[in-house]
């Protein structure tokens, strides 16, 4: 796919407007309340457009493009009934959001040396540390796959004298750019450019959803283009497209739907990314009410850049052309092949390439800076401080930081170079959140339960550590060895029963156990919080 | 307006109505909403910008 000089243009000086904010904003960081939670003066408005950008990755864009391919629009229902139960729970109750913030932590393992123990605050930390960047691996590599595809760049390109694969070219620039913004200013930086990439992503993937439909008919249309492109749907997937619970081998199913909403609940108060956004929050109803407006406006982004997964699903089917497959590309790799491939075939006109380009961009850099700093922070306050005698000054934390985050670009770009896909884009990251999801039990238990003890929590964690990872590098090996076979259950089940058991190891050791408890009622400082002025 | 006219295959029973319609509105509301964020956080980030940099309670990122 060609790129115009209006392209580069948009590219240059969009990439420049984000820079300038970058570079003002550090001007202003002064302390590291400012650098890691933006000073606590995130509102309501801000913290939701920093959001909807934080939300939308250019790995969550090639994801959702994958799942519209393979399932239709069949999440859509399924997603009904997960925000019945959820917008109440989080958006109106506040269950969990609003006891965490009220509790000032800014890491779930600083809450667990409060409510349980140090030993199990530095063995949290260190477990959700190594599933953060475990599944922060696939981000850059997916990314890069996604662009290549997208602009049919070659698998090599020609540098120093040798063929370099492409993907490293452009894991590198996808790298580099949020090193650069995550260096000028952390948290705020990060709030600020998010809400921008917020707006930009969403009017940019709207047009481009638009064009899709438009040009899957001739003369172009979008209205006859919503017809083929529905009913191509409807003729290639038949029920399993609207219907997630059908019986039928690629139909979502009522487990996946389990899953994910036990998932989210856990992930809500476990997940470091997420809670650093509430703790920059000004207080426990602004958590809550951003929850609820976000679930109940929020979903129709998703929904745009699935149309763009369905379209390619209805103009090409769902088997593989004869040219792809001649690549070596196998079948699990080219559900995520096919929205990108139907972009290059019926190309982007100018002026929405150079928006795209932009926005795949810097959807890269928000949700790649929005988790590296997470992640890195968690890293340094909860897997190296603990074990340093001296205090450390503010400047030294912030340098600290930022190193922990370089290191962790030059992890990322390594897997990248030796990633083979064995699952979706979405497996891969929903599994790897399941190690993260054991401290959610051990934090949700602790808020709420004063029975919640430190052995229970301790079984908990390695419960919904060791099951997952093992899902994780057998999937690996099987991929790497070219075999077709699979694990015969999907990692949706190992997520889902992992997280039974887990919960069922942390109550029963818990009863059993002699020890006292550190629990603490959050619920009158909740009310205290949202009293305040 | 063509929209009224949406064709659905009927061996699909409501699903596929339900579902088109679902998309629809989610989306209506999205582009919506993203317009009031868009205006609501210029407002806030004039706040931030005020306010960064000033006293802030720093107990909140004891640890």
């Amino acid at each position: 796919m060609s790129i115009a000089p209006i392209d580069w243009f948009i590219l240059g000086v969009g990439f420049a407007f984000f820079l300038g904010w970058a570079i003002y904003l550090n001007s202003r960081t002064r302390n590291v309340a400012d650098y890691l939670v933006s000073g606590r003066k995130i509102r309501m408005w801000l913290g939701m457009g920093a959001g909807i950008g934080g939300e939308i990755g250019l790995i969550s864009i090639a994801a959702m493009a994958e799942q519209g391919y393979r399932n239709g629009f069949s999440f859509v229902v399924g997603n009904l009934f997960s925000l019945a139960i959820m917008m109440p729970l989080f958006g109106i109750f506040g269950f969990g959001i609003e006891r965490f913030r009220a509790t000032k932590c800014v890491s779930v393992p600083q809450y667990i040396e409060m409510r349980f123990s140090r030993n199990l605050r530095v063995l949290v930390g260190i477990v959700n540390c190594i599933a953060g960047v475990l599944q922060m691996c696939i981000f850059p590599i997916g990314g890069a796959i996604f662009v290549r595809r997208l602009l049919g760049l070659p698998d090599g390109t020609a540098m120093f004298g040798t063929t370099i694969p492409t993907d490293w070219i452009l894991m590198f620039i996808l790298l580099l750019c949020p090193l650069i913004f995550t260096t000028l200013g952390g948290y705020t930086t990060l709030m600020v450019t998010n809400f921008f990439q917020g707006i930009l992503v969403m009017g940019t993937m709207t047009w481009l959803c638009v064009h899709v439909f438009s040009q899957s008919v001739q003369p172009a249309s979008f209205s006859a283009g919503l017809q083929h492109v529905w009913s191509g749907m409807e003729e290639k997937l038949k029920m399993a497209g609207v219907n997630p619970f059908v019986s039928d081998p690629n139909a979502y199913g009522i487990q996946f739907f389990i899953f994910l909403n036990v998932m989210t609940i856990l992930l809500q108060f476990s997940y470091g990314p997420y809670l650093q956004q509430y703790a920059s929050m000004d207080k426990p109803r602004t958590v809550s009410r951003s929850y609820l407006l976000s679930a109940i406006f929020g979903f129709g982004r998703s929904l745009i850049i699935f149309g763009i997964g369905v379209a390619a699903l209805a103009a090409m089917g769902l088997t593989m052309p004869d040219a792809v497959a001649a690549k070596g590309v196998t079948a699990t790799e080219w559900a995520s092949y096919a929205a990108p491939y139907y972009l290059a075939q019926i190309g982007v006109p100018a002026v929405l390439m150079g928006l795209l380009l932009l926005s795949l961009l810097f959807a890269d850099v928000a949700v790649t800076d929005k988790y590296i700093l997470s992640w890195s922070t968690s890293i340094v306050n909860d897997c190296i401080y603990p074990f340093r005698k001296r205090e450390v000054t503010p400047v030294e934390h912030i340098r600290a930081i930022r190193i922990t985050i370089l290191v962790l670009c030059v992890i990322f770009f390594i897997f990248g170079m030796t990633y083979k896909p064995g699952m979706t884009i979405w497996s891969f990251m929903w599994l790897t959140a399941n190690l993260i999801g054991g401290s959610g039990i051990v934090v949700l238990l602790g808020m709420y339960w004063r029975g919640a003890k430190t052995v229970g929590a301790y079984a908990c964690v390695a419960i919904c550590v060791l099951v997952p990872i093992a899902d994780v590098i057998t999937r690996q090996v099987l991929a790497h060895s070219g075999s077709t076979k699979t694990l015969p259950w999907t990692p949706e089940q190992t997520g889902l029963y992992t997280y039974l058991a887990g919960a069922a190891a942390m109550i029963v050791l818990s009863l059993m156990s002699g020890e006292k408890s550190k629990y603490w009622d959050l619920g009158q400082t909740v009310r205290d919080m949202n009293n305040a002025a | 307006m063509p929209l009224a006219f949406i064709k659905f295959d009927e061996t699909l029973g409501i699903w596929s109505p339900l579902t088109f319609w679902v998309v629809i509105v989610s989306v209506i509301l999205t582009l919506g909403f993203t317009v009031v964020v868009f205006i609501g956080g210029i407002g806030d980030l004039k706040f931030l910008l005020r306010s960064l940099g000033s006293t802030t309670d720093e107990s909140d990122t004891e640890h």
